[in-house]
């Protein structure tokens, strides 16, 4: 018998049975009934209603029901049954809303103006605020024959009336506009026809994202050195400080969750040259 | 994620209901944190969806009871993440170069019709407390508090509701009527439309223009419906028209909406609104290929247009308020309308069409002048300009260019109340033409038919003098492919073999394409 014991695979066998015996009948005794209430059944509806964009019918309602029972019963049975343990989706789940509690318990200090004055500096090319333009243009869509458009430009100089098409999307003159927003709206060719182009002269045509343009630039303001005194400026660096940090926050306390655990590693060999070109 | 071109503005918005409770549940040693409520809520996500949207069911709704037990503060809690809200939006704002406006959402949901209203705020001196539907059940107590909060005394605040998803109101959006069912006087209909200026159109969860039917209705009312027993009286147009029929019996419009759509996400990703790269907004119950096309009512949505004097909070709030908006279906179509008495047939070809339109009448939106002389018929200019698509690089990875789609039509949407106090309505087109084109939605290659360009000055051939009437504009695009031809594409689905489950509607001879679209603000005519 103690031979018989000894192997582990039937031990495990005859304690398993054991338990079984022991405990298969007051399993199944306490079992928590699976209960519907009215107003589990409502939520369940206004779920349903949700997705359908209407009440669902009863036949519909009385399918929620039926579902919600299986999926509670099959669920309750995974957990009875440890299928949670080692799974890859349950493990990454778990790991994310723990790394979402982190971030959303972990308080960051707020960076002083020394430190603000050091990030901006170290930062100044990210922070900079872009050029902004002073222009006047003509536009014409895409059907004008490029002869058109020249004649337009020979009447301009010579300050005479000529006819384009209507823009839309601004007026015709623009004052002091920023080349975030003149690439939002006429696209990267018009910033670049606009840079090429020579103080108060009428010039192009340049391409934007809807034809041609005959531009005139009337003003040109180079990026300045950013400043904090400058409340946008002050605002993004504020933020990227402040998210920097609370990134390494958040690690801090990964790291402290770490090394709650006595761990033991293995050693990591050197990698040889052969295995990264492989 | 990226979207296409960056957007100008944007309002930073949550459900107000629940701003303290999820907040509570989701901190650790919060008081209420460990109530039965928060563990459901962090345990069964499912569950606790369908039990905290019931809350907003209920004509006489409560809060949770943990919210009153001893050392949890709900109303203390909900006024710190409201802030937190402001304090977001007040750090993305960065006027003249992107609007950040601060914003909730009101929930109500009563016996299971949408009546949610997102309330978009200007100022600085915005009410501490937000209002959600357990301090105001009805949109009249919302209105009323707002006034109250924001507007009444000498405070720098200024507020507006835009009720969104009407078609999911089960026709009860937009009732002339106090919640008693007492006749709306003339003071209210003033005081409904001065808070609620304007609708949303169109969003992740349909259309809500108009309800095509055997008795109303044209065929572009079929665009991207939600499905299951509708009410004709929650759409806009029905609503519009109400507004003229109150017009003329209690000399007031409560409905005088102006016209945005958006997106609706709860994915915080406002403007994600690319057909060819969706990626639902509705959290995890839309992640996947499978749970999205599941649901292939719903859509990526649209954006609002604003037309301001300048990109600052004050410039798109008072775009807003007079309604010099208009919204789209996804696409950056740009779109102008004026209404006046006598705009010069050629005025198309005019470089400063916009400046004329402004001197000659009126834009989206507002009233037309009186009526200068007994033979003059409102002239409608309308002038729109297609998305040429995406052409801004280096957003990052998983960028995708896109095509535009070129421009198919200009309509105008006319409704007036006839001699009998009967609504009608009519549709005209007004510029470009009919397009039979076929989208090939095995390629999804872009329709090569289309105007860039469109415009036309229209005149009413139909006017009546007595007749109160509203003209609004809608621009359609040339058909293309649908988000869900997009993944049935990048799922590398080839009909004719087998097709994985979750794929069937590529092969089912379900529609997979669409005709993307603009709706502009109206102009009112009132006798």
């Amino acid at each position: 018998m103690k031979k018989l014991l000894a192997d582990p695979m039937l031990r495990y066998l005859v304690v398993g049975v054991g338990l079984f015996l022991v405990f298969g009948d007051l399993v199944d005794d306490g079992r928590a009934p699976i209960e519907v209430s009215a107003g589990y059944v409502d939520g369940l509806a206004m779920l349903e209603s949700e997705r359908l964009g209407r009440a669902p019918t009863e036949a519909e309602r009385q399918q929620l029901v039926d579902r919600h029972v299986e999926e509670e019963a099959l669920y309750r049975e995974a957990i009875a049954m440890g299928l949670d343990e080692g799974d890859v989706i349950v493990r990454r789940r778990l790991i994310q809303k723990m790394r979402f509690l982190l971030d959303d318990a972990i308080v960051t200090e707020p960076p002083s103006q020394a430190e603000l004055t050091e990030h901006l500096t170290a930062n100044v090319e990210r922070f900079a605020r872009p050029a902004r333009l002073g222009f006047e243009h003509r536009f014409f869509v895409p059907d004008r024959p490029d002869a058109f458009v020249a004649d337009a430009k020979a009447k301009l100089v010579a300050q005479q009336e000529i006819v384009s098409d209507p823009f839309l999307l601004t007026g015709l003159t623009l004052r002091d506009v920023s080349t975030t927003e003149i690439t939002r709206t006429f696209g990267r060719d018009m910033v670049e026809g606009l840079a090429d182009a020579p103080l108060d002269v009428w010039w192009g045509p340049v391409r934007s994202r809807y034809g041609r343009h005959l531009i005139r630039v009337t003003s040109r303001t180079e990026p300045g050195a950013p400043s904090l005194e400058d409340p946008a400026v002050r605002a993004q660096v504020l933020r990227s400080l402040t998210e920097q940090r609370h990134a390494a926050d958040v690690r801090a306390a990964v790291g402290a969750i770490v090394s709650s655990y006595p761990t033991s590693r293995p050693e990591v060999p050197p990698t040889t040259v052969a295995q990264v070109q492989r | 994620m990226h979207i296409g071109p960056p957007l100008q503005f944007t309002a930073v918005t949550d459900h107000s209901e629940f701003l303290a409770e999820t907040q509570i549940c989701t901190t650790p040693g919060m008081p209420g944190y460990t109530s039965s409520t928060c563990q459901t809520y962090r345990n069964n996500p499912t569950l606790a969806f369908a039990l905290f949207g019931l809350r907003l069911t209920s004509q006489n709704p409560t809060r949770f009871t943990f919210c009153s037990q001893p050392g949890v503060d709900c109303s203390g809690v909900a006024r710190t993440t409201w802030q937190r809200v402001q304090d977001a939006a007040d750090d993305a704002n960065d006027p003249c170069n992107f609007t950040a406006l601060s914003a909730y959402e009101w929930t109500g949901t009563t016996d299971l019709d949408n009546f949610h209203r997102n309330v978009v705020f200007r100022g600085t001196q915005l009410p501490t407390q937000p209002t959600s539907y357990f301090e105001a059940p009805t949109p009249q107590d919302l209105w009323s508090r707002l006034f109250l909060d924001c507007q009444s005394g000498n405070r720098d605040c200024d507020v507006l509701a835009i009720p969104h998803n009407s078609n999911a109101s089960g026709g009860n959006m937009f009732v002339p009527e106090n919640p008693d069912g007492s006749p709306l006087s003339a003071a209210q209909a003033n005081f409904r439309a001065r808070m609620e200026p304007l609708v949303e159109i169109y969003q992740h969860k349909g259309d809500s223009e108009c309800l095509p039917g055997i008795f109303a209705g044209e065929e572009e009312c079929g665009f991207e419906k939600l499905g299951g027993i509708q009410q004709g009286a929650g759409y806009v147009r029905n609503a519009l028209e109400e507004g003229l029929r109150q017009q003329r019996s209690i000399g007031a419009n409560p409905f005088k909406l102006g016209i945005i759509a958006s997106t609706d996400t709860h994915n915080a990703s406002p403007g994600a609104v690319d057909e060819n790269r969706w990626e639902g907004h509705l959290g995890n119950t839309e992640s996947s290929p499978e749970q999205r096309l599941s649901n292939g009512a719903f859509s990526p949505g649209g954006l609002a247009a604003v037309w301001a004097t300048s990109n600052t909070r004050d410039g798109v709030f008072d775009a807003l308020a007079r309604r010099e908006t208009y919204g789209t279906s996804g696409p950056r179509i740009a779109v102008r309308m004026f209404g006046g008495w006598d705009y010069p047939d050629d005025l198309c070809n005019s470089a400063t069409l916009v400046e004329d339109g402004y001197a000659g009448g009126v834009p989206m939106g507002a009233d037309l002048t009186s009526r200068p002389n007994g033979n003059a018929r409102p002239r409608i200019v309308v002038a729109a300009t297609w998305d040429p698509g995406h052409d801004i690089a280096g957003v990052g990875d998983g960028y995708a260019p896109r095509d535009g789609t070129r421009l198919e039509r200009i309509q105008i949407v006319k409704a007036w109340v006839d001699g009998f106090g009967i609504t009608r309505e009519r549709v005209y087109d007004i510029a470009g033409q009919v397009s039979n084109a076929q989208v090939d939605t095995n390629t999804c290659a872009p329709t090569p038919t289309g105007a860039e360009h469109l415009c036309a000055v229209w005149e009413d051939p139909t006017f009546n003098a007595n007749a109160p009437a509203f003209y609004y504009a809608r621009v359609l695009e040339e058909p293309s492919c649908r988000w869900d031809a997009f993944e049935c594409i990048d799922a590398g689905i080839t009909c004719g073999g087998s097709v994985p489950r979750e794929y069937r509607y590529c092969c089912n001879g379900t529609d997979l394409t669409v005709q993307e679209r603009a709706w502009t603000s109206p102009v009112w005519y009132t006798p």
